[in-house]
């Protein structure tokens, strides 16, 4: 039990927010509310585990809302034109290639990742907005492709299975594939996996290139939702989210340490805060707020964690606590 | 009594790193504390560096008990640390780095004169070349070992602890720091010296305390003990350093590596190099040498300027490490830190980060296969560790070094390149590793081994090169072998006047 808690403290967290939440409100363990929750977490949970990887990497993608949004107005404009599995595959794509490209600089040039992927953030985000002439585009989308966003199957809303299904993936993926594995090590020290044969450049580029497919796989489950394509708002500020999810979960942002499974529960955590401040009715703004303060608190507390094992330097004021 | 630890305790989980250990030492002394890899040294210098606390026992200075905030709150009380891990800041130049934590400031600016001073005249007493505006990260792990040092001196201190200073240093440099260390001594400042060199701890020091296992094992004047006792202290049982019936002559005729003309300005100048299947090739030469860079050079690890590598006979186009360890070349480096191990993952992955290919089956990795397998190679090592899911960087300093050798063997190539592959290994283990490079060359592989300890490539290589300032000064066959000459060849002098 005590390991259980020292290695997921976030279930705890998730556990007790859905406690007190509970109590504060009288609708928030409503079956339906908790599905709604599951519904709004996943689109954000797609964004985190892509982060996920690139964070486990070494890296950082802070063009991961940009990439939701000119995948919504692709697929959204592309429909009146084309079949719209078509526009889904060609916004799929997009988001690859734009992940590749952020992997390209930062490994080609040896560039910092908060730059490239700020550059690319912004651009993507102006060739959205060209794009779509930063209006909704609602194009001619079939009703099938709602279902993704609002169908249940076996009790469960599917985006909520997806999110699921893709979690599941990634984990096999980073715990039984050598090229998973090699994930942490160019994380955890570079210079030691370049050494050991590993193709350093292929790793990272193959993060970034996963974080941008399923920034834009979000895209897709956000037009399902909203029946539109939008470039103006969508995905602002997801960055932020999808990294405090992360980091909420135990992903370290020096790289090299982190799981899936903290992911996936970090997103959990946003979403429902989101969804019970709504509840609440408290204004919108104090969810950034809080969103911040728990970043920090997470990055705080693992950090000092990390410190233990690695520098094996303590202020001894925490040793006296953990005791 | 200076400082006086009683009883003190501290357990991780799986191990008890220290169990109610003793220390005391007094003002003007040079005390050594001994012990196996893993036997709790770094653990205890630590607690007595306020960096960890213990989890029973208490700390004395000047007889009044005293908890330790924190190092910085123990440096306050006079107490300075040179870890076993090095902690230079890669990207501050050396000055910086030497004054990092206690910049001189004259009103409310930083005072660069008097530290560039202060700095110098340390860094040449103790023989660093390297400029004062050099980047620390550039510089070897010797050369880093030497700002620690300079660092620790450089600040007013009444203990001064020093934990494995001399992994990385030749003889030389030793030499100039234990004469620092005597006029530290004389000003009544007190050392501690954590070494697995045992001879320099009865060049230097007063008194010696045996660590085992977390367990105090004893403690003795250095006059009352000699280095057989002291092994058999140490180990429980003493070591057999008699080669004979050990070292085979397995050095073939033919030819598996041959470099000509490698050159990166400004570390290797034209340096031929040849190596035949069973050998084992040795490269003597001091700091700047230009030892490592030669290693990476072959290894591919930095681009050459020029030079070509054969490989069984034929040229082989090295692009890249990945490239060298498909050609059947395996590197140990130099640092473990920040070249060998990915310390923040489990030591068994660490084992296992070469050869990961191996244990990939239809349904992706068998992570039981893999276990085995870096269970397998950490045994062959001696690795002590309470479990290898635990990550490397929990290991003490000499067992992070047997992993990094661990891993190179599970990769399983030809010709292994090992830099400074003793640095912090007990005595024990070192013998371990010299009966594994030999039983290596036995089985047909060939090994170039760097060693600032130069008595150890005597008794472990078939064939000796000396570098100086990046040229090949001179070569020795088993046989020829002499001490003086290759170290006057190292220091660049022609060892045939020394002779005469
Ligand atoms: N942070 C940690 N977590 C878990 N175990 C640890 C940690 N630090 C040290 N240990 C364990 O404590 C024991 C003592 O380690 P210590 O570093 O003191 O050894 P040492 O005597 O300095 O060895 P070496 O000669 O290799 O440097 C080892 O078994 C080590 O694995
Ligand atoms: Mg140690």
């Amino acid at each position: 039990m005590k390991k259980f808690v020292k290695t997921y403290p976030f279930v705890i967290v998730l556990v007790f927010m859905t406690l007190v939440f509970g109590v504060l409100s009288p609708t928030f363990l409503d079956p339906g509310n908790l599905t709604n929750i599951l519904k709004q977490a996943s689109l954000l949970g797609f964004v985190a585990l892509g982060m996920c990887f690139v964070l486990i990497g070494g890296g950082l993608d802070l063009s991961v809302g940009s990439i939701v949004a000119l995948s919504s107005v692709l697929i959204a404009g592309l429909s009146a034109t084309l079949p719209p599995i078509v526009g889904i595959h060609i916004a799929l794509l997009a988001g690859i290639l734009i992940g590749i490209i952020n992997g390209y600089f930062v490994t080609a040039f040896n560039f910092q990742p908060i730059i490239v992927t700020l550059s690319t953030m912004a651009v993507v985000r102006g060739v959205a907005m060209a794009y779509s002439n930063s209006r909704p585009i609602f194009g001619t989308l079939p009703d099938e492709l709602f279902l993704l966003a609002d169908g249940v199957v076996l009790g469960l809303p599917v985006p909520a299975i997806l999110f699921f299904f893709a979690g599941a993936v990634s984990i096999f993926f980073l715990r039984y594939t050598d090229l998973g594995r090699q994930i942490y090590q160019v994380g955890g020290n570079e210079e030691a996996a370049r050494l050991a044969g590993i193709n350093v450049a292929r790793v990272k580029i193959l993060t970034y290139g996963i974080s941008g497919f399923l920034s834009a796989f979000a895209g897709l489950m956000l037009v399902a939702r909203m029946q539109s394509g939008e470039a103006v708002r969508t995905g602002i500020g997801w960055e932020l989210d999808a990294i405090a999810a992360a980091a909420i979960g135990g992903v370290s942002l020096m790289g090299g340490i982190g799981t899936v499974i903290g992911t996936l529960c970090g997103a959990l955590i946003i979403g429902m805060m989101a969804n019970a401040f709504n509840l609440l009715g408290i204004n919108p703004y104090w969810q950034r707020i809080v969103i911040g303060i728990v970043l920090a608190v997470a990055v705080a507390s693992y950090s000092s964690k990390n410190l233990r094992n690695l520098i094996k330097r303590l202020s001894s004021s925490q040793t006296k606590v953990n005791q | 009594m200076l400082l006086e630890a009683r009883r003190i305790s501290k357990f991780y989980p799986g191990v008890k790193a220290l169990n109610s250990v003793d220390f005391s030492i007094d003002a003007g002394e040079v005390v050594a504390v001994v012990g196996e890899n893993g036997a709790g040294k770094s653990t205890l210098m630590k607690i007595l560096a306020g960096a960890i606390e213990p989890n029973e026992g208490e700390l004395y200075l000047d007889s009044n008990p005293v908890e330790f905030d924190g190092p910085l709150d123990a440096q306050r009380h006079g107490i300075c640390t040179i870890y076993q891990e090095l902690m230079i800041v890669p990207e501050l130049s050396v000055v910086e780095n030497v004054f990092l934590g206690h910049l001189k400031k004259k009103g409310i600016f930083l005072d660069w004169n008097t530290m560039r001073k202060e700095a110098q005249g340390i860094l040449s007493r103790l023989g660093l070349t390297a400029s004062l505006d050099a980047k620390a990260g550039d510089l070897s792990v010797a050369e880093q070992q030497l700002i620690e040092i300079a660092k620790s001196m450089s600040r007013k201190s009444r203990l001064l602890i020093m934990d494995e200073p001399t992994a990385s240093l030749s003889k030389d440099e030793v030499a100039s720091l234990f004469e620092l260390v005597h006029s530290l001594k004389e000003e009544g400042i007190a050392v501690i010296l954590i070494t697995h060199h045992l001879h320099e701890i009865f060049e230097i020091c007063d008194r010696l305390i045996v660590l085992r296992d977390g367990d105090y094992i004893g403690a003795s004047d250095i006059n009352q003990i000699d280095e057989a006792g002291l092994v058999e202290m140490m180990l429980g049982h003493a070591v057999d350093t008699y080669d004979k019936g050990r070292r085979q002559n397995v050095k073939s005729d033919e030819l598996v590596l041959k470099a000509s003309g490698l050159t990166r300005a400004p570390y290797i100048d034209n340096v031929d190099l040849t190596l035949n299947r069973g050998e084992v090739l040795g490269i003597a030469g001091l700091m700047g040498a230009g030892r490592t860079e030669l290693m990476r050079a072959i290894f591919a690890a930095d681009k050459i300027d020029s030079g070509v590598i054969e490989i069984n006979g034929s040229l082989a186009y090295l692009s890249s490490p990945r490239n060298a360890l498909n050609q059947g070349l395996g590197l140990a480096p130099e640092d473990r830190k920040t070249q060998g191990l990915v310390l923040s993952m489990p030591i068994g992955h660490n084992a296992t980060m070469p050869s990961l290919s191996e244990h990939v089956g239809l349904l992706g990795l068998n992570l039981r296969k893999e276990a085995a397998a870096a269970k397998d190679l950490c045994e062959k090592l001696l690795v002590k560790y309470a479990s290898l899911s635990q990550p490397a960087g929990n290991l003490s300093g000499g067992n992070q070094q047997k992993v990094v050798l661990a891993k190179l063997l599970g990769a399983g190539t030809d010709i292994y390149l090992l830099d400074e592959p003793t640095r912090g290994i007990d005595i024990g283990a070192k013998e371990a590793i010299f009966d594994l490079i030999w039983d290596l060359t036995a089985k047909g592989n060939s090994v170039i081994i760097i060693s600032s300890v130069i008595e150890e490539l005597i008794r472990v290589c078939d064939r000796i090169v000396c570098l100086h300032l990046g040229r090949v000064t001179n070569t020795y066959e088993r046989g020829d072998f002499d001490l003086n000459r290759i170290m006057l060849n190292a220091m660049g002098k022609s060892g045939e006047g020394a002779i005469q």
